[in-house]
């Protein structure tokens, strides 16, 4: 028995996760997202229901089929009670997305006496975990050991460990549709190859040029090797960044809030040094020294937004999980006081180039010329450019410069303001904030207390007659005191996001008594 | 560095393959619009707009945004257009001055993104286009109120979107998924209905 290369892989899938985590996995159901199937349960597959069909076209196939929401959220924090259950073979367990996570295979496997017993003993141990979740009917999970954990992932679903050595060999047969990336898929497909094999002997120079960068990826892992880029030797100083809290926190928003300055500082020291990572520990302890670290793996190198997702799924999973309620050992008690993100697999970023290309490019004549033209027409203040600027409020993040002055930056915009709203940013951000009475379910007033609790749940808006609209789903009030030591440029405001009935998302702001939607997400 | 002149201006990955080029082509107008005009129904016209400026941007090309006084440049940065090749001409004029704007920039940059005013004359709409096409530069028309009434090459229409994240009080707009379907001349004659996760979560397929 061999023991593999150095990233022999072992991976724990539990088939059609997310119906697990809404707990209707025995019965007929599906998730939808955007009108198209995204995940459904053995039950409604063996009646017809297929990935990606629309939901009119499922529910042809299958009456009576139980639909149900996208919720990320739920699907991770119910998972954490299987990669719990997966850790006790491993700390280096890793989450790759709700439903799939994996291991390092060299130690574990010979820690319990060879691969087969791993891989029995896991399968139980995951099983019992999703039991737990979705009933003892729920699929059993399945584990694949491979040398790459692209091949071990796609070897778990057929429940398969493919001996050392092996990889490309196993891989050719299948289809270039699971890359995952349509475009490659597409493009291969157009140029007549259809499995992997085809495709691991095309010659590399063919598939950079055709290709590009992704393609030479998807290249290396039909060939059975590691999709790691080239992956820096020495670990660099500054990889890792944490913030110890005076006081504990249990709302896992709060910390999420926290996380969001972390990375958006860790990012920025990533790509002001042309690098990024694709792998992220997380680690988070609480006043009673419980702690709970993971690794979290992405496909494309992490934002500063998709590293506060996996803070945040982290922490739900946690403090809100069925380990927490049952008081099992190693579950929090009391709040966290200490948070650190810490970076891995740096590899050089490839997709700043373009970037850095772009901001030292001058202006060319021809630009130059149409922009002369056209203040000629509309004045010199009519055309500009846009920088980035310090601020909290969606209107104060950006500065327009006219043409002509220099784009120097007002204030550092990396660094994270306390009260900014997160990503994603709204797209319409009105000049004039459009004045709108708030009204709770009685048809009060919705206030804001001084502490940031709001008098009532906002149930409806009132922009004028005949224009009243019913808010679906809502968050907040954040409050944020802005430039309270200048008595000029002082203001208090309290931010909301809220959805309404037709699928429109807004910002709204008090300040000073007064609602208005600020900026609008369309 | 000399950018060649190539015939299909490049789309982000999200919107690459439901393009029939898989890509906007030079010289044309592709009218980008919300379910039904005027109704906020499966909103995301701007967004989308973004989405496809956001490609042309981030091959080192030119762009310029008219008539958008409230667009969220943040969000366009989000988006990955470059801010320092982006001209912003917020208040294009009344009657007759936008119409020259318009026809300047084509001359200048490689796409512009139009928000129109008021109702545009299919006198008017059908110059422009042929402009574009003759200067070469692509034209994104974000008719959000139904004003520019020819059909131009390309149409991309949101047809459902649905937020995540946000609870009764609690969580924070995270992820969005929206239809989208593109229809038009040629290659494009048929619609297509593509889902596209709009706000990625960085979540493998």
């Amino acid at each position: 028995m061999s023991e593999g290369g150095v990233h022999r892989t072992v991976v724990a899938w539990c088939p059609d996760w997310p119906l697990v985590a809404a707990g209707l996995v025995t019965e007929p159901s599906a998730v939808l997202k955007a009108n198209r199937v995204v995940a459904c349960s053995a039950p409604a597959r063996s009646e017809g229901v297929r990935l990606r069909q629309r939901r009119r076209e499922a529910e042809a196939a299958c009456p009576g089929l139980v639909f149900v929401s996208e919720d990320p959220a739920r699907d991770v924090r119910t998972f954490e009670a299987v990669v719990s259950a997966v850790a006790r073979f491993s700390p280096q367990v890793e989450v790759t997305r709700p439903g799939v996570c994996s291991l390092p295979a060299r130690g574990p496997a010979r820690y319990f006496g060879g691969e087969e017993a791993l891989a029995a003993l896991l399968a139980q141990a995951a099983t019992g975990a999703a039991h737990q979740i979705g009933g003892e009917y729920a699929p059993t999970c399945r584990i694949g050991i491979a040398d790459t954990p692209f091949a071990a992932r796609l070897a778990a679903r057929e429940s398969v460990i493919v001996p050392s050595g092996q990889a490309a060999r196993w891989l050719a047969p299948l289809p270039v549709s699971v890359l995952g990336v349509a475009s490659i898929g597409e493009l291969l497909g157009r140029l007549g190859i259809h499995r992997l094999g085809q495709f691991a002997e095309m010659d590399e120079g063919v598939v950079s040029g055709r290709l590009g960068v992704e393609g030479m990826r998807a290249h290396r892992l039909a060939r059975g090797l590691d999709d790691h880029r080239l992956v820096l030797d020495e670990p660099l100083p500054d990889m890792s960044i944490q913030r110890e809290l005076e006081d504990p926190v249990d709302r896992v928003e709060t910390i999420a809030f926290i996380a969001a300055g972390l990375a958006e500082e860790l990012a920025s020291r990533l790509s002001g040094r042309g690098l990024a990572c694709t792998r992220l520990y997380v680690e988070a302890s609480t006043e009673n020294a419980e702690e709970l670290a993971r690794w979290w793996r992405a496909d494309r190198p992490f934002t500063a937004r998709s590293m506060v997702d996996r803070v945040r799924w982290q922490l739900e999973g946690w403090l809100t999980g069925a380990a927490a309620a049952a008081g099992a050992p190693g579950a929090p008690t009391s709040g966290i006081i200490l948070i650190r993100l810490t970076a891995g697999e740096v590899t050089p970023d490839s997709g700043r180039q373009l970037g850095l290309l772009g901001e030292s490019a001058e202006a060319s004549q021809r630009v130059e010329r149409a922009v002369a033209r056209v203040q000629g027409l509309l004045g010199h203040e009519s055309i500009g450019t846009a920088v980035m600027a310090g601020g909290r409020g969606p209107l104060e993040q950006v500065r327009i410069v006219p043409w002509g002055e220099p784009r120097a930056e007002g204030l550092p915009a990396t660094q994270p303001w306390p009260g900014r709203l997160p990503p994603p940013a709204p797209t319409v951000v009105y000049a004039t904030p459009i004045e709108v009475s708030v009204r709770d379910l009685h048809g009060h007033p919705v206030e804001v207390s001084g502490r940031g609790r709001p008098s009532g749940a906002p149930s409806r808006l009132f922009l004028g007659p005949g224009r009243e609209y019913t808010v679906t789903r809502w968050a907040g009030p954040w409050p944020s005191d802005e430039r309270w030591w200048d008595p000029a440029l002082h203001r208090r405001r309290a931010r909301m996001q809220v959805l309404l009935e037709d699928g429109s998302a807004h910002v709204l702001a008090l300040e000073g008594g007064r609602w208005a939607i600020e900026a609008s997400y369309d | 560095m000399l950018l060649a002149r190539e015939r299909v201006l490049p789309a982000t990955d999200l919107l690459a393959s439901s393009l029939p080029m898989g890509g906007l082509q030079r010289g044309t107008t592709t009218i980008v619009t919300p379910s039904s005009p005027g109704s906020a129904e499966a909103p995301g016209s701007t967004t989308l707009a973004l989405e496809l400026l956001a490609g042309v941007s981030m091959g080192g090309y030119w762009c310029a945004a008219v008539g958008l006084a409230n667009l969220g440049i943040l969000a366009a940065a989000e988006r990955r257009v470059a801010l320092e090749r982006l001209l912003l001409v917020p208040f294009p004029g009344g009657a007759g001055r936008w119409q020259q704007v318009l026809a300047t920039l084509f001359d200048g940059v490689d796409a512009v993104l139009f928000a129109p005013p008021g109702p545009v004359r299919s006198s008017d709409a059908r110059k422009l286009s042929a402009r574009a096409k003759d200067r070469g530069s692509l034209l994104i028309v974000l008719d959000r109120h139904g004003r520019w009434s020819e059909p131009g090459d390309l149409r991309c229409r949101v047809t459902s979107s649905a937020w995540s994240g946000l609870g009764e009080g609690h969580g924070l707009l995270a992820g969005r998924s929206v239809e989208i379907e593109v229809s038009g001349r040629g290659a494009a004659a048929r619609p297509r209905r593509t889902a596209v996760s709009l706000t990625q979560m960085g979540l493998t397929a």
